[in-house]
């Protein structure tokens, strides 16, 4: 892979990419971080990197990047619940159905969530999001169901703010 | 809407989740919805469930340019930065071969010293880098000298930062942004590996980056036997080859020692690892 290749996957990817990081981790700053880290790692191995398959790469070195952020951010906010109470949901200003899904996608588990964003967003098959996460198809297709299922019950109990 | 999962066998909720991933052929498509018109319970689950699919939204990542390259191993911003440091580095010489600096024996030092020098630290609000090398120096590709960048001494006198008369550059850093934990490379055959993945929050507490200013610690041979020139085009080279293989912006490692926070920016010099290491001084 050489630079202009490197810079096509760049104009091709990085807003996917980013979006991708950003609707995991949610502070733009992170985002952009992940994103710059993922293009770093694929620079770096541009001589093992497949052009055509860039994209599942860099996928890949955010989901591991955005991963290990989330996991620190959740220890750093584990440490902090003894001085601070996460506001409950009921009765708070999830008047929207955008809002209240947003919520119910950072309620699911890691691999639930990244598995619907990047079929969702990026439009991803199976196999390829098997090729990201490092699971099978049939693990993806099983943890979309029961991911979308959590959505729902989520929007089931929220319905009164619906 | 009501919660209706609970009452429909599993059997019918995959069928639903199918029809809605668009897995089903069209027989199999106009039976499920059959299925779904036939029960209340149904066709609320369908409802639902499509409620989940997420829609795609519009978001461009900001920074985009800073990620295309202009050839081979070069960013922008790090060719922008290299030609800061090579002006920089010119200034140096110049000053370099008007002041005397003191020796330092490359082996007086285990490599890992390099993390825990400078420990005197005046009181001002600013930084001083120090090109430094790791232990298993060798000479740089390309370059006449066989001299290596000296060590950082344990004790600081021996490049006293405050007075330090090889300032040659200062260069503005991005304020407000937590520091990146960056691994230091110590060993020159290892591949150099992206920036750890965590942002310390002890180091992320720091959210004011001081100026820096580079002091260059003199070749571990003697000055007198290199010519002019030959220390220009050591300089230049180590200016010239500041990357590293990711993005050149100043990442800086601050190391809480002693009360004293010590940024510390890792660089690649040529096929060897070397260290700029900076002193927080305040």
């Amino acid at each position: 892979m050489d630079y202009k290749e490197f810079n096509r996957i760049v104009e091709a990817h990085s807003d996917a990419l980013y979006r991708f990081a950003l609707k995991n981790i949610k502070v733009a700053e992170d985002a952009q971080e992940i994103v710059q880290t993922a293009f770093e790692r694929l620079w770096i191995n541009r001589n093992t990197v497949d052009p055509d398959k860039s994209k599942a790469f860099l996928f890949r070195v955010a989901y591991n990047f955005t991963i290990d952020m989330i996991r620190k951010q959740r220890k750093e906010a584990d440490m902090e619940t003894t001085k601070f109470k996460e506001p409950s949901t009921e009765g708070a200003d999830f008047k929207d159905l955008k809002r209240v899904l947003e919520r119910a996608l950072s309620k699911l588990s890691d691999i639930q969530r990244n598995v619907i964003l990047l079929r969702d967003y990026e439009g991803y098959s199976y196999q390829e999001i098997g090729d990201i996460l490092s699971i099978t198809e049939a693990q993806v297709k099983i943890n979309i169901f029961r991911g979308r299922k959590q959505l729902q019950e989520h929007l089931g109990s929220m319905e009164d703010y619906l | 809407m009501m919660n209706t999962q609970n009452h429909i066998p599993e059997e019918i909720q995959w069928q639903i989740f199918e029809l809605l991933e668009g897995n089903l052929s069209e027989n199999e498509r106009t039976q499920t919805l059959e299925i779904i018109e036939s029960n209340e319970n149904y066709h609320s689950f369908y409802r639902e469930l499509s409620l989940t699919y997420l829609k795609p939204e519009k978001a461009e990542y900001p920074n985009k340019s800073i990620l295309l390259k202009t050839s081979a191993g070069n960013f922008k911003v790090w060719r922008n930065l290299t030609l800061i440091l090579s002006s920089a580095a010119a200034i140096a010489l110049f000053i370099f071969t008007n002041n005397e600096s003191p020796h330092v024996s490359n082996n007086a030092l285990p490599s890992k010293s390099l993390l825990t020098a400078s420990e005197s630290i005046p009181s001002q609000t600013e930084s001083t880098i120090k090109i430094a090398s790791s232990t298993r120096v060798k000479p740089l590709a390309n370059s006449k000298i066989n001299g290596n960048i000296r060590h950082h001494q344990k004790d600081s006198q021996a490049l006293p930062t405050a007075e330090a008369s090889t300032l040659i550059a200062k260069v503005d850093v991005p304020k407000n942004k937590p520091f990146r934990v960056i691994p230091i490379i110590d060993d020159a055959s290892q591949d150099f590996t992206s920036p750890r993945t965590e942002i310390n929050s002890e180091y992320a507490k720091v959210n004011s980056e001081p100026e820096i200013k580079i002091v260059y610690t003199g070749f571990e041979d003697d000055e007198t036997e290199l010519t002019e020139a030959d220390q220009t085009e050591f300089l230049l080279d180590v200016a010239q080859n500041l990357r590293y293989g990711r993005l050149p912006k100043m990442q800086l490692l601050p190391r809480k020692r002693q009360n004293h926070l010590i940024p510390q920016v890792d660089m690649r010099l040529g096929t060897n690892t070397r260290f700029i290491q900076t002193t927080l001084i305040q």
